[in-house]
């Protein structure tokens, strides 16, 4: 049986702290790095950011869920929204492309989660809401 | 409070003190522009001293505000990034528009002078 924890909250911006901080509270039992530690940090707040700001358009009401499992030395990370979905996956991925540039968005989110992470798949559709699955091994500190 | 603002001549420090993500940065972005756009402003000296959290929201809130500067003819800088802003802010391209400097000394002599980035 492998450890894990379902986080789900409203889509308030007031959440973002807590939901990051449990993330990398979580990641601690496998003795990460302090890198690691931000950078599952960045993981998570980068995608619920965005299930805040693209798939609720800042509507509260829309419900968040965060699903966070361990592995032997692997951190198993899974955001899903029921918000408006992404038509255009491919496109949403291009670094640099954010459907939102007067809400000063750089469209840098995806570039960075990929970055941080060993493998992220995302599915969607209009409509459909977004699952985002991230792995992420984690380096033990000496 | 989250940010702290300091005026030498016509550089405005901007000493921000909170993690610099999506809520944060709506909270302060107006405050910023407030001081951003009074008429002695012209180069503006991030001081990330405290910022111990950063992501892709942060780097809006920075380009946002370079173009702010840019618009009054100035310059921006960096000081006391730690290595975890760094790397965030080295994806964001930022250090092609604006430069990081060792000190806060160093910074205001070279914004002052009106040299390139
Ligand atoms: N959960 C989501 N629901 C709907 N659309 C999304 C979701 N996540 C991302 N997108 C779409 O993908 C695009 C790219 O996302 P990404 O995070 O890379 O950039 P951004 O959020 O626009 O900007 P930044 O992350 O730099 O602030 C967004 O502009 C949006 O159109
Ligand atoms: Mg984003």
């Amino acid at each position: 049986m492998n450890d894990f924890v379902h986080l789900t909250f409203n889509a308030s911006s007031d959440n973002e702290q807590f939901i990051r901080t449990a993330a990398s509270a979580f990641a601690l039992r496998l003795n990460p790095t302090v890198q690691d530690i931000y950078e599952v940090k960045t993981i998570v707040s980068e995608a619920v950011t965005n299930c805040i700001i693209h798939a609720y358009e800042e509507n509260k009401e829309g419900v968040i869920e965060v699903q966070m499992s361990i592995q032997d030395d692997e951190m198993n990370i899974y955001i899903k929204d029921f918000g408006c979905g992404i038509d255009d996956i491919e496109q949403a991925m291009e670094p640099m492309y954010t459907s939102k540039p007067e809400k000063e968005r750089s469209g840098l989110g995806f570039s960075i989660m990929q970055q941080f992470s060993d493998d992220m798949t995302v599915k969607s559709g209009k409509g459909e809401g977004t699952e985002i699955r991230i792995k992420k091994k984690i380096k033990k500190e000496e | 409070m989250r940010v702290n603002f300091e005026l030498r001549k016509n550089i405005l420090i901007i000493k921000l003190r909170c993690d610099l993500d999506h809520h944060n940065t709506e909270l302060i972005r107006e405050l910023l522009d407030y001081n951003i756009e009074k008429k002695e402003v012209q180069h503006a000296l991030f001081d990330m001293e405290d910022v111990s959290f950063m992501d892709s929201s942060g780097i809006g809130l920075i380009l946002g505000r370079y173009k702010k500067i840019k618009a009054k003819k100035g310059r921006v800088g960096f000081i006391n990034l730690s290595d975890d802003i760094l790397k965030i802010m080295k994806i964001s391209g930022v250090f092609l528009l604006a430069k990081l400097y060792d000190s806060e000394k160093e910074a205001l002599a070279h914004l002052s002078k009106g040299e390139e980035v």
